[in-house]
This record gives structure tokens, C-alpha cells and sequence, in this order.
């Protein structure tokens, strides 16, 4: 037998090959997102002049800008990465934006809670991502028909709460931070970076982070070892929900107002950016590293289409395509790999 | 013959009576609700009162469904049993006619609503649902040009403030402010929009009046806060001289107002919107904001209404009411810091019975 | 020699999947510092029997033991606890995560701190695991993605090894199933090495492999099962190839069996010529021709290609290299569609999934792949398709209520009746039969043979997917092996000159 094992060699060191290209392609998946922003950049600077686009006052603006759909893109990165979806975003963000504008000082109602009802607010958030994960996981309802009912019913819940008046901020902790800014950094970016670093941490360094990789990538693996795959998905919706309860929230900073419209066009943004960065739709791979990537390609290329002026009957038109270019060069497409 | 004096008497009281109850047609503006002529039956038919609107987190629009339940305490006083309903769209087209479509069903004759549709599209096809079921509607803002209420018996009016007349008068007033020179931005609505193209020429009329004037941005926000703070906060950086701020509506006025504030330029660059939103009110008398225009939902979506209620229970015969009466304009009142006190101190009454107090004489 | 207790045992083990038995009362025992090697055909039971004891699955009846007490796992954490791992033919690694985060994937309790997990100390003892194992030049801090297969394997190893680790000392049951099947010659020597350290600390392997000659090297004991049912065991030093070969393969079936008195000789016309066919890492510089009237049978373990090849064959894979010629014409298969209309069409071996439309009637999945052919003007005739299926309900003899019955309805034998009854509708003239007698009963069999012998006789030809080598021989009037991606060995097979089992079988493994 000894040499038909010789002869055979080459289709186990093919199969090797098979493996090493699938690897190499990853690699070159993992760069992709960055020299798309880097061509986002040029470009940019190129059209609109590089004092304009690059310029200081802009650069602060791209960072306020960034600060929500961050945290709504990582809170999704995490749902995304256990090979579920997230529809319910444009609800949550809008209830917790609007219930923040509703439990602090402001001109409608004297609820007056200041710091506890910014904290109020964002739990509300994490308790739609608990009765999402509930109800996904535990009745068996697909998650995309779930969330994206709750994003309904949340977006019911931010209209009741503040009966349709214009519901301005007066607390003065929150008018603070929608001017507040250090090292030039504004207050609400920081607060996405800290969420980022949060993101980061419970993703590296933490059972539950390894655990979404393993859901992900196929649940009887964790099952096989006890993990409890369930209570893992559920966690990652709250997590979800959280997000979008800081995203609400720093919306309400951002607008000085509380209202339901801080959640409208969150969702499709957040969605390309957690796939242009680099994070599988089909679960088990990518990262919040990599939506910070997605995020700021979506940013940009918004802020850019702004700053030179495309007239505003095309804007989207463009926008779209330059993403499904985007998709097309930073998503992993055609046949499986196979590397398990 | 005292039988015969009160037999004489009796008939002159009921033909008095009957010339009174004449109308004239011709100068309806004079034509006022007698609740002793609402025959019983109608008084004790449940009416269902509607208004279709997209989505009351906006505040203008959620004042036309305050217009409707001031419209209902007056029902209320006259006796009449109703029911009220609001038609919330989302501003997605399909079911807003959808919802009127089983509104409609369900009053089986029976309703009167105010509609705002959300596209000049939609305007006939909202009349036409009604019309299937027997009530009534009044349209408002937008419809397109080559069709009318005189087309439709049961589309008794359509009506609008007159944009561009409002898009002219806030330009001005945000061209004065500015000493009549510099770069201003325009941010426009839905483009489709024919609120916002209206409004847009107002614009464009006045920037003719202005030479010394140059639109640095002319961009949509579609009527959204959100957008138009990402807007403005971006634009401010190309443009840091920027002088002048004019908006479609006052939820764009916000946005761009926020934007002003963070990087400390609200007061300094001028901003006028279009709807008399609370805040940009507040903003007017506190100097922050320079003029809103107000279209009046309370009036707009009382008296469509009241006018509707007027030909349900026959008061008025639709097919003689002439072509002015069934569309005009509403009017609408521009709010600068001379007269913003005025306008906050002063909360609408209306009187609901003079129905077409709502009609702009001018 | 002196006598010893056994570590583990598993007696009279059987396990039926709805109706068919995969094991029919297998025995198995391990002794402490012993590798035991099981080899038998495919479906023998092997993979069936490990995933039984590692708690994967529970066995339909049969008792085992651990350590000399009565063992019966819920699920695979009952055998880790017990002190038993199992080394899966698909690795069971998360390749996102890295080397030390797999090894103690599911147990990072132990180094969580303020919620945090402590990596230095996970690294750490990662090192230690895989250094008990000698394992060295394994970075744990690299991800698992980053790793060839070989080095995988190994990580995969000596987390299985640490995972049964037991506290007490007790030595562990380590099942590996398959694990060569992807290396080169250099990385299977490093695994048996490591075996051979596992079993030298008084651990007992339990080795699967397709490849005698390695289970020839390797194990102490040599377990040949067949068909469910273990056909006895003996050390290795007594056992060649040829007696492994003898105790695999049954006894031929009987000429009557496979209706030989109905089997033809095929027509010199070459209807499919395969030349070099090739697809990367898969198999390689395939070639054979297949004649007018022909049933030609491809042997092979799983994992030979053989699979691959008819997935390229019928359209739905691509190849890498190589060309298919159709009656003498090169053509190209870019989809089952095009396949189809070329005349190739496969019956699949998943009828279930694949084959029929569950909620459509008889007539329906019948009519599926001619639709075109029953139009009457623009739209599909019903009457058309209940002729169409009348007529083949009653050549096929399928049992059926008639032509509207739910295909649910019917038996798995009738079943792939319905499905043998739109590929001989198609009016296609190769079909690919994979594995056509699986899941069906006796009777129901003989029928399907009868079937396939009268495709032929219609001129049609047949690549054929035997079930089993047995019925691969029977059927075939010529016969091609394949192990690993290639051609080891064509045989004629004609009515009187059929190759044994013995000499196929030698060729696949």
C-alpha cells in the first residue's frame, strides 16, 4: 500500500494548498475595509479640496457624526457575529431618545431624574433586547420577525411618551455634554469610544465574548461543552439593546430633543457598515475592530457626498451604489471556505 | 278670528323661517351652523370624525388632530354623537388610502375626515375611498393640478396655506435679517414634495429681490431633525461665513439651530423655518431663531371639518357650493420677534359654527 | 500474560434509526495502554458506536462500563467526566478563537476574574497542556484559523486529552475517528507518536480509520465490524491485510439476487467520456468511459471522491481541470439544468431533501422534470400529468392510492419509485444513481433492481453508487475504485467474471 499512499499525497497536500488560499484570501479580506477607507478619504480630499475635507472643524464633525451609528453598528456586530439579525433598531433607538428627552429636566413634563433617568432610559433599552432574546430563543420565532416587531412596538411606546410635543431638553447635564468636547474630541464621540472599548473588552476578554464566536460558528460545538447556547443569545440582545438605549441617548444629546425620529435610518447605515468591516452574516467571524472600519466608511462617505455638494437628487443613488461596491469588495463571497 | 290671527302668524313664522334658512350660496363666508336645523336623526347618528395625517410625533401636524378634537367639544354642545379617529400613515402612502379605505367601511356613510396626503397623488384616490361609502372629506396641502373637489361631490373642499406666498415671506424676513448680502443655506424637504417645492419657490422669488445674496447650499433634509443637524454641522465647515439659514419646515430649523448652538453661532447665523413649531416659537422670542410661518393646524383641521359636517347633515348642498368655496387657501401668519409675543399669549378659540372662517379673503 | 481489568467496555450495543439498524449488538472492550483499531466498510456501525459512547447519541439497547463501573452518558460532558474524549472526523475547533481559548473553551469559569477572563494564566496552562501531551511549536496565542489542518488536529488532540483528564488519576478513553483522513505522511507519523505516548501513560486509544495499513501500524487489537455487528477481533500481530479484507466483506450474494440472467453487455458506443477530471483537493486526473447500456459502479470509502465526481457529473460542482466528452462532443455542465437537457440526470441519495417535493401529490413530483414536455398551448396540462403518472404508477407498480396522493404518504420504497419514475421521464439518457437502495426495505430493493436492470434495457446507461460493495458488484457490468481522489483499479465485471469483494475492497483502503 505503501505507495499508493505516495501517489496520494498530492490530494492531501492539494487540500493543504485548498486550505492555505483560504487563508490567504481572509487575510486579504481583513485589509480590504481599510483601503476602502483610504480611497474614501482620497477621493474626497482630492474633490472637495484636502484644507476642506480635512480640515479641523470637519474632522469634529465625521467624529460627532461617527458616535451614533458606532455604538448601533456594534451593538448589531454582535448579533450579526451569532448568525442572527437586528431589525429592531430604528424602535429601540427612538424609545430611549425620546424616554431620555421624557425622564430628564425638560419643557413638557417635571420628571426631572437627571443621571438616573439617562440610566432609566438605557435599560429600557436592554429590557427590549431581553423580551427579543426571550422570544427568539425560547419560543423559536425567528429573530428577524421578532425585533423587527419590537421595533413597532417601541417606536409605539416613544410616541405615547411624549404625546407628539416638542419635547426640549432643559437638564443642564445634558445640554453640557451636546457642547462639551476633550482634546477636541466631542463628549458624545467619547462616549461611543468608551462604549467601543466596552465592546472590545467583553469581546476579548471575557467568556461571553469567545462564547458568540463559537455560536456562531456552530452550536453544537458550545452545546457539546455545556455552554448555555441560549442564554449566550440572549445576552448578545440585550447587548444589542443596550447599545441602541446609548445610541438613543446620545442622539438626545446631539438633537437637544427628545423625539422618535433619532431612530429613523439607524438600521440600513449600521447594517452595512458591520458587513463592509468585515463581520460574516453567516455568524462566527468579525468583530467590533472591524465595524469601527465599517463605520467610518459609512461616515465618511456620507459627510463626503455633503462637503462636495452632489446635488441632493442623486445623493442616494450614489450612496447606494458606493456601498454595494463596498460590499462587493469587502464581503467574502462565492463558495464556502472550508476550514472548520 | 284670534284662530285665524295664530294661523297666519303660525305660517308667517314657518315661511320666516324657511326664507332664513335660504342660503346663499354666492357669499357663503356669511353662512353660520344652526343646530335647530340639524334634522334629530342625523344628531343621534353616530359620526365618525377623522383626521389622516403621517405621524404625530410631528408637532404641526399633531395640532390638525387638536383641531379635530376642538371640533368634537363643539359637536359635543350641539348634541351630536361621534366618534373620533386618527389615520396615522407613517408617511407610506399605500396605507394611508388603505386606512381611509376601511375608515370609510366602517362609517358606511357616515364620516367626515380631514386628510393631508402624504403625495399630490394620493389626493383622488383618498376622495375616491370615501366616496365608495357615502361620507365626506376635505383635502389638504397637496393634490395634483388637474384634479378637484368639483369633480367629486364627496370631496367637499381641498385647501392649503399658500406655500410659496410663506417660503417668500421667510426668506425676506431671513434676507432683511442679514443686511441683504452674504451666503445663506437652503434646505428643502422631500423633493417630491409639493409643500416643499412651493415653499422653495417662495425662496427663489425673494432671493431674485436680493442680488447681494448667494446660496452656498441648497440641500434636502427630508423634513427631518437628524438630517438636517448632519447637514448643516457638515456644511458650517465648508462654509464658516455662512450668514443665513432657511428651512423648509421648523423641525429643520431645529436641527440647524443645534448645529449653530454647538459650535456656538445660534443667534449669530440666522435661521427661519415654516410651521410654528413650540421651539422654534420659543426660539423667535428668545432671538435665536428669526421667523416661522404659521399654517394654523388647529384651523386647518377644525374647519375642514366643520364644512364637511355641514354638508353631511344637509345643511349645505354640495353641488351649489361654487368652485371658490371648495378650494382656497387657509391663512397662514408670519411669526418675526415683533409679533411672537402676541402670538404665544394668544391661545385659539374658534367658533366653529362660522364655517368658513377659515377661508383667506385675501 | 497476567490478567487485566478492562477500562472500558461496551456489550451487546445496538441502535436503529427510524426502521434501519445501524448496530445490531456490537462489543468493544479497552484495556489500559491499549490502541484498539476498528475497521470495517462504509455504514459498518463504526462512527455509529463511538458517538454512542462519547454520549453523542444514546444507544438503542447494550450496556458499558468505565472503569469497571456501570457508564451510560447523557450527553458529551457525561463522557468527559467520565473520562472519555472524542477527537471528531469534523474538528470540532471555533478557528476564530486561538489555541488556548479552544483548549479550554467551555471551562473558562476557573480563570474569570471581575468578569474578565485572565489570559496570562489561560496561555499558561495551555502551554502545560500541550506540553503533557509534547506537544511543542504550537503557539497558543494563535488562532486556530491561522493553523495548518495537521497542527489543528494536534490542538484538537490535547484538548481532548485535557478535557477527559481526571483528577484522580484514573487513565482516560480517548476515541479518535477518522483523524488521518487529511494528512501527509509526515503529519500521520507525529499523530501516531502521540498515540503511542497516550497509550504508553496507560490511557486507551480507540482508533477509526479507513486505511488499513495505518491501523495495521498502529493498534495493539484490531475490532472488523460489518454491517452493524462486530465479526470479531485479534491481535495485530496475527492479522494481514487479506484476513482484515476476508472479515470485511460478506459472502457475494446470489446470482438471483441481482437478476445477473437480465444483466447485458454493454454496446461498444461511448455515450460519456470522462478525461482527466479534476477538482482541486478533491480528486484528480479521473477518466473512464461509460458505453450505451452499461451500469458502471463507483467503489470507494466516503471521502474517495466518488460523491464529488457525480456532484460534477449532474452540474452542481464545478470541476477544476479535466473535460467531459458527450457522445464524442466536449461539453460543459454549468448547472443541473444544463446537465439535464445534455441527458445526465442523478438521482439523489438524500430523497428526502433532494429528491421528491414532500408536499406535492405522485403526479406532481413525477412531472417535475418534463413540465415542458405536457403543456398543452401555454400552460402545463393536468390531464397530461395524471396520464403521465398513471401510466408509470402502473409500469413501476408503485403502491399508491393513485396519481393525487401526497407522495408523504407513500413508503420510502415507493418513494424513490416516484423518483426513479421522473428520471425515466425526463427522457434523459445517463442517470447517476446514488445510493438508490438506502433507507428501503427488501422487497422494495429487489424491485429497485429490477428497475435499474430494465433502465439499461431501454438503452439507457447508469453510473452507479452502491450502497454496498456487495450490491455495487452485483449490479455493475464494470467496476472503478477510488481512494483518496483517484483510480486505483478498474474491473470488468460481467456476468460470469465478477470481481470478489476481497479484491475491490483492497483497492479502497
Amino acid at each position: 500500500m505503501a505507495n499508493e499512499r505516495g501517489a496520494n499525497l498530492t490530494i492531501t497536500e492539494e487540500f493543504a494548498e485548498k486550505v492555505k488560499r483560504a487563508n490567504f484570501m481572509d487575510r486579504v479580506m481583513r485589509v480590504a475595509p481599510i483601503m476602502v477607507l483610504a480611497v474614501l478619504i482620497l477621493v474626497f480630499s482630492c474633490v472637495c479640496g484636502f484644507h476642506v475635507f480635512l480640515a479641523p472643524s470637519n474632522l469634529v464633525a465625521i467624529l460627532k457624526q461617527l458616535a451614533i451609528p458606532l455604538c448601533v453598528a456594534m451593538g448589531l456586530t454582535y448579533v450579526i457575529m451569532i448568525g442572527s439579525i437586528d431589525l429592531s433598531i430604528n424602535g429601540v433607538v427612538g424609545m430611549t431618545g425620546s424616554l431620555a428627552g421624557v425622564f430628564v429636566a425638560n419643557e413638557v413634563n417635571n420628571l426631572n431624574l437627571g443621571l438616573f433617568g439617562i440610566a432609566l432610559a438605557i435599560l429600557s433599552g436592554v429590557a427590549v433586547g431581553l423580551l427579543i432574546g426571550l422570544v427568539h430563543v425560547y419560543l423559536r420565532a425567528p429573530s428577524f420577525m421578532v425585533s423587527l416587531s419590537f421595533m413597532y412596538v417601541c417606536q409605539g411606546i416613544a410616541r405615547l411618551s411624549y404625546h407628539s410635543r416638542i419635547l426640549k431638553i432643559t437638564d443642564k447635564t445634558m445640554l453640557w455634554a451636546s457642547g462639551a468636547s476633550f482634546l477636541g474630541i466631542p463628549f458624545i464621540t467619547w462616549m461611543a469610544l468608551i462604549m467601543f472599548i466596552l465592546c472590545l473588552l467583553i469581546q476579548e476578554y471575557t467568556a461571553f465574548g469567545r462564547h458568540v464566536y463559537a455560536v456562531g460558528t456552530n452550536e453544537a460545538i458550545p452545546r457539546a461543552v455545556g455552554v448555555n447556547v441560549n442564554w449566550v443569545k440572549v445576552r448578545v440582545f440585550m447587548l444589542a439593546g443596550l447599545m441602541s438605549g446609548v445610541a438613543g441617548v446620545l442622539g438626545a444629546i446631539r438633537l437637544g430633543i427628545g423625539q422618535v425620529s433619532i431612530g429613523d435610518n439607524q438600521m440600513f447605515p449600521a447594517q452595512a457598515a458591520v458587513v463592509i468591516g468585515g463581520t460574516a452574516l453567516a455568524g462566527g467571524k468579525g468583530g467590533v475592530q472591524r465595524t469601527l472600519i465599517g463605520v467610518l466608511i459609512m461616515t465618511i462617505l456620507k459627510n463626503g457626498l455633503l462637503m462636495c455638494n452632489v446635488s441632493p437628487y442623486i445623493t442616494d443613488g450614489v450612496q447606494g451604489l458606493i456601498i454595494l461596491l463596498c460590499v462587493i469588495l469587502t464581503c467574502e463571497h462565492g463558495k464556502t471556505v472550508i476550514s472548520k | 278670528m284670534k284662530k285665524l290671527a295664530a294661523l297666519v302668524l303660525a305660517l308667517m313664522l314657518v315661511l320666516s323661517c324657511a326664507a332664513f334658512a335660504e342660503v346663499d350660496y354666492a357669499n357663503l363666508k356669511e353662512f353660520v351652523i344652526d343646530p335647530a336645523e340639524i334634522p334629530q336623526e342625523k344628531l343621534d347618528t353616530t359620526l365618525y370624525l377623522a383626521v389622516s395625517i403621517r405621524g404625530l410625533e410631528n408637532p404641526y401636524i399633531a395640532t390638525i388632530k387638536d383641531g379635530m378634537d376642538m371640533f368634537a367639544e363643539y359637536l359635543d354642545s350641539i348634541g351630536q354623537k361621534y366618534e373620533t379617529q386618527v389615520l396615522d400613515s407613517g408617511g407610506d402612502s399605500a396605507k394611508e388610502v388603505q386606512n381611509m379605505e376601511n375608515f370609510a367601511a366602517k362609517a358606511d356613510g357616515n364620516a367626515i375626515a380631514y386628510a393631508d396626503p402624504n403625495e399630490n397623488t394620493i389626493a383622488l384616490s383618498l376622495a375616491e375611498a370615501m366616496a365608495e361609502s357615502g361620507g365626506y372629506v376635505g383635502t389638504a396641502w397637496n393634490k395634483e393640478d388637474d384634479v378637484s373637489p368639483m369633480d367629486l361631490d364627496n370631496w367637499v373642499i381641498h385647501t392649503s396655506p399658500d406655500n410659496t406666498v410663506g417660503g417668500y415671506n421667510t426668506a425676506k424676513a431671513l434676507f432683511e435679517a442679514i443686511g441683504g448680502e452674504g451666503e445663506v443655506f437652503c434646505i428643502e424637504g422631500m423633493l417630491t414634495n409639493a409643500a416643499s417645492i412651493g415653499r422653495v419657490a417662495g425662496f427663489n422669488k425673494a432671493l431674485e429681490e436680493y442680488p447681494n445674496i448667494t446660496v452656498a447650499v441648497d440641500d434636502t433634509a427630508n423634513w427631518d431633525t437628524t438630517e438636517a443637524l448632519t447637514l448643516v454641522e457638515t456644511n458650517l465647515t465648508k462654509y464658516p461665513d455662512v450668514k443665513g439659514i432657511w428651512c423648509a419646515n421648523d423641525n429643520m430649523a431645529t436641527g440647524a439651530l443645534q448645529a449653530l448652538d454647538a459650535v456656538g453661532k445660534k443667534g449669530e447665523v440666522k435661521v427661519v423655518g415654516f410651521d410654528a413649531n413650540t421651539d422654534i416659537v420659543q426660539a423667535i422670542a428668545d432671538g435665536d431663531a428669526t421667523a416661522t410661518i404659521s399654517s394654523n393646524g388647529y384651523l386647518q383641521g377644525g374647519y375642514t371639518l366643520a364644512i364637511c359636517y355641514a354638508v353631511w347633515t344637509g345643511l349645505l348642498d354640495v353641488e351649489k357650493i361654487p368652485e371658490n368655496y371648495r378650494i382656497f387657501a387657509t391663512p397662514s401668519l408670519l411669526i418675526t420677534s415683533e409679533n411672537v409675543e402676541e402670538y404665544m399669549s394668544a391661545a385659539p378659540v374658534y367658533d366653529f359654527s362660522h364655517i368658513y372662517f377659515c377661508k383667506d379673503d385675501d | 500474560m497476567e490478567e487485566r481489568k478492562p477500562l472500558f467496555t461496551a456489550k451487546d450495543i445496538t441502535k436503529s434509526f427510524s426502521g434501519t439498524q445501524a448496530l445490531k449488538g456490537v462489543d468493544l472492550e479497552v484495556y489500559p495502554g491499549e490502541i484498539v483499531g476498528l475497521v470495517g466498510e462504509n455504514g459498518a456501525g463504526k462512527s455509529t458506536l463511538l458517538k454512542i459512547i462519547i454520549g453523542a447519541q444514546p444507544q438503542t439497547s447494550g450496556t458499558m462500563t468505565m472503569h469497571g463501573a456501570p457508564y451510560a452518558p447523557k450527553n458529551p460532558m457525561d463522557g468527559n467526566h467520565a473520562g472519555i474524549g472524542m477527537v471528531f472526523q469534523e474538528q470540532s475547533l471555533i478557528v476564530n478563537l486561538n489555541v488556548a481559548q479552544n483548549i479550554f473553551f467551555g471551562h473558562e469559569d476557573r480563570y474569570r476574574r471581575h468578569g474578565f477572563i485572565n489570559w496570562k494564566q489561560m496561555n499558561a496552562d495551555a502551554e502545560q497542556v500541550l506540553a503533557n501531551c509534547d506537544i511543542t511549536n504550537i503557539p497558543v496565542r494563535k488562532k486556530v484559523f491561522d493553523l495548518n489542518f495537521a497542527t489543528r488536529q494536534m490542538v484538537e488532540i490535547a484538548k481532548v486529552v485535557n478535557v477527559a483528564h481526571r483528577d484522580d488519576g484514573k487513565s482516560c478513553l480517548i476515541l479518535l475517528d477518522e483523524p488521518t483522513s487529511v494528512l501527509n505522511e509526515e503529519e500521520v507519523q507525529t499523530l501516531f507518536r502521540q498515540m503511542r505516548k497516550l497509550a504508553a501513560r496507560g490511557h486507551g486509544v480507540v482508533f477509526v480509520s479507513h486505511r488499513l495499513d495505518e491501523v495495521l501500524e498502529i493498534s495493539d487489537r484490531i475490532y472488523v465490524y460489518k454491517d452493524g455487528m462486530s465479526m470479531g477481533n485479534m491481535e495485530t500481530k496475527s492479522a494481514t491485510e487479506a484476513i482484515l479484507y476476508e472479515k470485511m466483506v460478506g459472502r457475494n450474494s446470489s446470482n438471483e439476487y441481482y437478476q445477473l440472467d437480465k444483466q447485458i453487455a454493454p454496446k461498444e458506443a461511448v455515450v460519456l467520456e470522462v478525461k482527466n477530471l479534476s477538482k482541486f483537493g478533491v480528486f484528480k486526473d479521473i477518466s473512464f468511459k461509460l458505453h450505451h447500456g452499461e451500469i458502471l459502479g463507483l467503489c470507494g470509502v466516503v471521502g474517495s471522491g466518488k460523491e464529488e465526481i457525480c456532484s460534477v457529473l449532474c452540474g452542481d460542482e464545478s470541476p477544476t481541470g479535466g473535460e467531459l466528452l458527450l457522445d464524442g462532443k466536449p461539453i460543459r455542465l454549468s448547472s443541473p439544468e444544463k446537465a439535464r437537457k445534455a441527458g445526465i440526470l442523478m438521482i439523489p441519495k438524500e430523497r428526502l431533501y433532494e429528491g421528491i417535493v414532500g408536499i406535492l401529490s405522485v403526479e406532481d413530483n413525477i412531472a417535475l422534470s418534463n413540465l415542458a414536455r405536457l403543456k398543452s398551448g401555454p400552460s402545463v396540462s393536468p390531464k397530461k400529468i395524471t396520464a403521465q403518472a398513471t401510466q408509470w404508477i402502473d409500469t413501476m407498480n408503485i403502491k399508491t392510492n393513485g396519481p393525487k396522493a401526497l407522495i408523504m404518504s407513500l413508503s420510502g420504497g415507493n418513494q424513490q419509485k416516484v423518483v426513479f419514475s421522473r428520471a425515466m421521464a425526463s427522457g434523459c439518457d445517463i442517470i447517476i444513481l446514488n445510493h438508490p437502495t438506502r433507507g428501503v426495505d427488501v422487497g422494495a430493493r429487489e424491485e429497485i433492481y429490477t428497475l435499474i436492470r430494465e433502465i439499461v434495457a431501454n438503452g439507457k446507461s447508469v453510473i452507479l453508487l452502491g450502497d454496498t460493495l456487495d450490491e455495487c458488484i452485483g449490479m455493475s457490468s464494470r467496476v472503478i475504485v477510488l481512494q483518496d481522489g483517484r483510480i486505483t483499479a478498474e474491473f470488468d465485471a460481467s456476468v460470469d467474471n465478477k470481481p470478489s469483494q476481497v479484491d475491490v475492497v483492497s483497492h479502497m483502503m
